[in-house]
C-alpha cells in the first residue's frame, strides 16, 4: 500500500514531530460564559499554532546544520500547540455532544480507576487532590509553548495572550481564567535529556509512516535501514524504530490504521466521529510526581537482596531496560555503554521473541554495520518487568494483539529541579503523549502492562510507573545469581499523578472554524 | 516422577461428576491429546516427535507454568466495527441470536457471537430494566458429558471407562442456574441432552455456544502451536505470520494468535508443551471496583467489588461462571433500587455486557519441561496453511458471511 500524504499544514507540529525544547510552558484553561471572547484566542491560536510542516521543515534544518556544523546549531523553534478538553471542545463545537462514549468524553478524572491512581482520599494522587483537572478544578483547554529560550515563551505567551497569564489569573478579553502553568524544562548538566530518576528519556519513538508531499519516496520518517538488511527496511526506519501508520496517531480516512495481527499491515483509516476532527489528535496529560528518594531506597533494597555485592547501577537499570546514558541492557548486559547510547543506529536495536537481525544503516556519515542482538524470550537479561519492556513490549505478542498498534508519540518534560538530597521538592514529569484513540494507546500501555504482574509477560510490574491501585503492593521476581528467585516488593509507588487531562488536538482548520464560532 | 494420575474437570470443579463419570472425563482429555500429538505424526505436520504431550503418560518433572490471558470481549467484531465501538458492542449482544449449521453436531444451531471462550447474557426484570450479567465460560463438553456420559463430539475408543449418564443432575442445575421452568423436554429432546437449548440459547446461558468456544479447540490449537516454522531459516515469532503458518486457530481472534504464539515460543526453546490440569478456559480476572462508579457523582465510586461480583461456578483465580448484580444494599440516595444502567464503567454508562467482557481477562495455562531437549526442524511457513480438517470441514454461516470455524 503507498502511504498516504500527511495533510503536514493542518495536523499540529506538536503531534507528529514534537518540539524537542529545552523549556516547555503549559498553560491550563477554563472557558468562562461567554464562549464569543474565547473565539477570539482561538482566532490567534489558529494563526500562531505550528503546523507539522514547520516542525518537520525545522527538524530537517536542525538535522543539516548538525551534520555541517557538528555541534548543537544556534536556531530555536517556538513551537504552540493547542488541546481541548471534552467540556472545553462541547463549547466550541456545540456537535461534540455526537462524539461517542469513549475514555475522551469521559475524561481523565473518570478514567483513575481503571489506570490503578490512588483511591485513598488521603493521597496526593487521589483525583480529589489533583492540583487540576478534576471536579473541582476542571481544564477546558492547554496550550504548550516551548522553546529552548524561556525569554522566546515569554514574548510568545504575551503574543497569544496580550498579557502573561499567571496561575489564578483572569484572561478578561478572552473570558477565560488560567487554571494552573506549568513549567518543564530539560534538566541541567550531565542529566540534559533524563528524567528525574537519572535514565536518558525518548529514545523509542515510533516512526510514522506517510509521505510529505507526493513524491514517492517523500517519507515523513527517514528510511535508513539498507533495502539488502531484508524485511526489516520495509518495517523499520532506522534500527528499532517501527514504521506505524499514521491512522494510530491522526484521525483520518485518509489514515490507515496498524493491523494490531503484523507490524507491515494496514488497515483503512476511519472517517472521524465528525468532519472537523480530520488531522487532530487525542492528546493524554498526567503530572506524575516522582519519588526519587523512593527509587533509589527501592533499588539499594533490591540489590541487597539479591546477596553477593550490591550492584545498584544494575538493578536500576534491570527496572527500565536501559543504563542511565539509555544503552539498552539487551545490547549492553554488563556495564553502561556511552558510545552505544549515543548511537541511534544502534541504540534501539533488539527485540525480545526474535534475534534483532544485523542491518546496514545508511547514516549521514555513510553506510555502517549494525550487528545484530540476541533474542531474550524469557527475560533473562532484559526482565519482563522493565519498563521500556511493558511499555513498548516489541514483537511479544499481547492480551491486546500486536504491541505495534498501541504506540504513542510521547512528548513529555521534566518539571522542578534536579534531586540531590531527600527533600519534599515537587519534581516530576509532565507527560503528554499523542494518540488516534487513548484507550488503545495509553490506557492499554498503563492499565493492562505496566500495572499488571502478568502481562505482556509474567514477572512483575513496571514499578517506574506502575499505578497498582488502592493499597496494592507492586512486585517483581528477579533472578539470584544462584539461579534462584527472589520476589521483590514495592509498598509505594515511585510515581503518583497529581494532575491530569484527557484532550483533543485539533487540526489547524478546526481551530479556525472553532475560533468562526461554528453551528450547532 | 510427575505423572499426573488423572485429568480433572475444569475448575476441579469435581462435586458433580460421579467417579464413573470422572475416568470418562479423564479418558476423553487423553485420548484427545493423544490424537493431537498424532495429527502432528500425520501428513499435515510430519513432525517426528512432536513437542505436545500428555502428563498422564509423560514424566514433567520441573515443568514450569505460564498463564496466558487475553480479553473476554471479541477482538473479531471490533475489528469488524471499528474498534471498541458501540457497533461492536451491539454486535456482540444482537437481540436474535445468530443460526449457522454447526459441523460438530451436523445441524443448525442458535449461538452467542461471543467467540473469545467468554458468553454472556443479560438478565433484566420485568419492567426490562438491567438488572444482572451472568458470564460463562465452561465448555460444552462438561456439560454433555455430565448428561451422556462422554462429549457428543467424542467416540469413545475401546478400552475407554463406561460411560454413565445423569440427567436428574443437569436438570436440577439447570433450575438453579436459569430458573425453575426449565423443562427436561427443551433439555432432552429425543432423550439426548441438547447443549443448544433455548435455557442455554434464547432464554437462558448456562455453558459456551459458540462454534468455536470449546475444550477441544483450546487442546488443538495449543498442539498446532508446538509446531516450529521459519521463513528464510529465521524462526517465525509473529502471531500472525504463526497461527498463518501452523493454521491453528482465528488470526482475528484476540485469543489464538496470543495463545499460538506463547505457546510456540516455548516449542522453540525446546520444551515439551502442553494445557495445564484441570485443562480449562478460565475467567481469571473480572472488572475491579475502581472503575464502577455512580454518574452524577463525580469521582465517587459505590462499594461494588465482591458485593456485586459473584463466582457461581469455578473460584477466584478460575472462574467458570461469573455473575455481576448490584446488592439490595445499594440503592440511590431516595432508596429506590439501583439498575446496571445506572451505573458508570470507567465514566461511560453501563449499557452493554461487553463493556464489562472488554475488562474480563480470560487464561489459560501453559506447561512446559525439558527446555532444549527437543530440537525439531524448522518447517519452511509457504504461505497460510488450511489443514484440510481445520478450515474446509468447519466453515459455518454467521448473518450470511462465511467464517472460518475452530472445531
Amino acid at each position: 500500500m503507498n502511504e498516504p500524504v500527511l495533510e503536514l499544514d493542518d495536523i499540529q507540529g506538536h503531534v507528529v514531530v514534537g518540539f524537542n525544547s529545552n523549556h516547555q510552558c503549559l498553560v491550563f484553561l477554563r472557558f468562562g460564559s461567554d464562549i464569543s471572547k474565547t473565539r477570539a484566542l482561538f482566532q490567534i491560536l489558529s494563526k500562531r499554532v505550528t503546523t507539522a510542516r514547520s516542525a518537520y521543515l525545522f527538524r530537517r534544518a536542525r538535522r543539516v546544520l548538525l551534520a555541517q556544523l557538528q555541534s548543537e546549531p544556534p536556531i530555536d523553534l517556538v513551537g504552540v500547540a493547542v488541546a481541548l478538553t471534552y467540556p472545553g471542545l462541547a463549547q466550541m463545537a456545540p456537535d461534540a455532544s455526537r462524539i461517542r462514549p469513549c475514555a475522551f468524553v469521559a475524561g481523565a478524572a473518570a478514567r483513575a480507576g481503571l489506570l490503578g491512581d490512588p483511591s485513598e482520599s488521603s493521597d496526593a494522587g487521589f483525583v480529589g487532590n489533583w492540583l487540576y483537572g478534576n471536579e473541582e478544578r476542571p481544564v477546558d483547554a492547554l496550550v504548550v509553548v516551548a522553546s529552548d529560550d524561556q525569554r522566546s515563551i515569554e514574548r510568545e505567551l504575551g503574543l497569544l495572550f496580550g498579557e502573561l497569564p499567571v496561575t489564578g489569573g483572569v484572561l478578561e478579553r478572552f473570558g477565560a481564567s488560567v487554571v494552573a502553568i506549568e513549567h518543564g524544562a530539560d534538566l541541567p548538566g550531565d542529566l540534559a535529556g533524563h528524567e528525574h530518576f537519572g535514565f536518558k528519556d525518548g529514545i523509542s519513538q515510533p516512526g510514522l509512516r506517510g509521505r510529505v508531499n507526493e513524491k514517492p519516496d517523500s517519507f515523513f520518517t527517514r528510511r535508513d535501514i539498507a533495502a539488502t538488511s531484508g524485511e526489516i527496511a520495509q518495517i523499520q526506519g532506522i534500527p528499532g524504530q517501527d514504521l506505524i501508520w499514521p491512522g494510530e496517531f491522526i484521525l483520518g480516512e485518509s489514515y490507515p490504521e496498524q493491523d494490531d495481527r503484523y507490524a507491515a499491515l494496514s488497515l483503512p483509516g476511519q472517517a472521524p466521529a465528525l468532519p472537523w476532527m480530520q488531522n487532530g489528535s487525542f492528546l493524554v496529560y498526567r503530572r506524575l510526581r516522582q519519588n526519587v528518594d523512593g527509587f533509589r531506597k527501592f533499588v539499594a533494597r533490591v540489590s541487597t537482596s539479591l546477596g553477593d555485592e550490591p550492584d545498584l547501577p544494575k538493578v536500576s537499570a534491570a527496572l527500565v531496560g536501559r543504563w542511565p546514558s539509555g544503552a539498552p541492557i539487551l545490547r549492553a548486559p554488563i556495564l553502561d555503554d556511552q558510545a552505544l547510547a549515543g548511537d541511534r543506529s544502534q541504540n534501539n536495536a533488539f527485540t525480545y521473541l526474535a534475534a534483532y537481525p544485523s542491518v546496514t544503516v545508511n547514516a549521514d556519515s555513510g553506510a555502517v554495520m549494525v550487528a545484530g542482538a540476541p533474542s531474550d524470550s524469557v527475560g533473562a537479561v532484559c526482565p519482563h518487568f522493565a519498563h521500556i519492556r511493558k511499555v513498548n513490549p516489541r514483537d511479544v505478542s499481547t492480551e491486546a494483539g500486536n504491541a505495534r498498534a498501541h504506540r504513542i508519540l510521547r512528548r513529555g518534560i521534566p518539571y522542578g529541579p534536579p534531586f540531590e538530597e531527600p527533600d519534599n521538592v515537587d519534581r516530576g514529569l509532565l507527560f503528554l503523549c499523542y494518540q488516534a484513540l487513548i484507550e488503545d494507546g495509553f490506557e492499554t500501555i498503563q492499565a493492562n502492562w505496566a500495572n499488571r504482574t502478568d502481562q505482556p509477560q509474567a514477572g512483575g510490574h513496571d514499578v517506574i510507573i506502575g499505578q497498582p491501585g488502592g493499597g496494592a503492593l507492586q512486585t517483581i521476581s528477579l533472578h539470584k545469581a544462584d539461579g534462584t528467585m527472589v520476589t521483590a516488593t514495592l509498598a509505594d509507588r515511585l510515581v503518583r499523578p497529581t494532575a491530569a487531562a484527557y484532550l483533543f488536538a485539533p487540526s489547524r482548520s478546526a481551530l479556525k472554524a472553532f475560533a468562526e464560532g461554528m453551528r450547532p | 516422577m510427575s505423572i499426573l494420575p488423572r485429568f480433572d474437570p475444569p475448575a476441579n470443579w469435581t462435586g458433580e461428576m460421579s467417579v464413573v463419570q470422572l475416568a470418562a472425563w479423564s479418558a476423553f482429555i487423553s485420548n484427545t491429546v493423544d490424537a493431537e500429538i498424532n495429527g502432528l505424526k500425520g501428513i499435515d505436520y510430519g513432525i517426528a516427535n512432536p513437542q505436545f504431550f500428555n502428563a498422564t503418560k509423560v514424566d514433567q518433572t520441573g515443568a514450569v507454568t505460564d498463564p496466558i490471558p487475553w480479553q473476554g470481549f471479541p477482538k473479531k467484531l471490533e475489528r469488524a466495527h471499528g474498534g471498541f465501538t458501540e457497533a461492536a458492542l451491539k454486535a456482540a449482544e444482537p437481540s436474535d441470536l445468530p443460526q449457522a449449521s454447526n459441523r460438530n453436531y451436523k445441524r443448525v444451531v442458535r449461538f452467542r457471537p461471543q467467540d473469545e471462550y467468554c458468553e454472556w447474557r443479560l438478565v433484566a426484570n420485568g419492567g426490562g430494566r438491567p438488572i444482572k450479567y451472568i458470564f460463562t465460560s465452561e465448555p460444552p463438553e462438561y456439560w454433555e458429558t455430565l448428561a451422556e456420559g462422554y462429549p457428543q463430539t467424542y467416540t469413545p475408543a475401546a478400552g475407554d471407562p463406561p460411560s454413565e449418564k445423569n440427567h436428574a443432575l443437569v436438570l436440577k442445575l439447570y433450575r438453579e442456574l436459569v430458573g425453575p421452568e426449565v423443562n427436561s423436554e427443551d433439555l432432552f429432546p429425543n432423550g439426548v441432552y441438547d447443549g443448544f437449548n433455548r435455557f442455554n440459547t434464547t432464554d437462558g446461558i448456562v455453558h459456551l455456544t459458540h462454534p468455536a468456544n470449546t475444550l477441544g479447540a483450546e487442546i488443538d490449537l495449543a498442539a498446532r502451536s508446538t509446531a516450529t516454522y521459519s521463513s528464510g531459516g529465521t524462526p517465525i515469532t509473529d502471531e500472525t505470520q504463526l497461527i498463518g503458518c501452523n493454521g491453528a486457530g482465528d488470526k482475528d481472534r484476540a485469543s489464538d494468535p496470543h495463545i499460538s504464539q506463547r505457546v510456540n515460543s516455548y516449542a522453540l526453546d525446546g520444551y515439551y508443551v502442553s494445557v495445564l490440569n484441570p485443562m480449562g478456559l478460565y475467567i481469571t480476572q473480572l472488572l475491579t471496583p475502581e472503575s464502577i462508579t455512580r454518574p452524577g457523582q463525580g469521582i465517587s465510586r459505590i462499594p461494588c467489588g465482591n458485593e456485586c461480583w459473584k463466582i457461581v461456578r469455578g473460584r477466584v483465580g478460575a472462574g467458570l461462571r461469573a455473575e455481576f448484580s448490584i446488592p439490595g444494599s445499594l440503592t440511590k440516595p431516595d432508596g429506590s433500587q439501583l439498575f446496571l444502567d445506572d451505573l458508570q464503567v470507567d465514566g461511560i454508562q453501563l449499557r452493554y455486557g461487553g463493556q464489562i467482557a472488554k475488562k474480563i481477562q480470560m487464561s489459560l495455562t501453559g506447561q512446559a519441561f525439558g527446555k532444549g531437549t527437543v530440537s525439531n526442524v524448522l518447517r519452511e511457513c509457504t504461505g497460510a496453511r488450511k489443514p484440510k480438517e481445520l478450515l474446509l470441514a468447519n466453515k459455518v454461516l454467521v448473518e450470511g458471511r462465511t467464517i472460518p470455524a475452530r472445531i
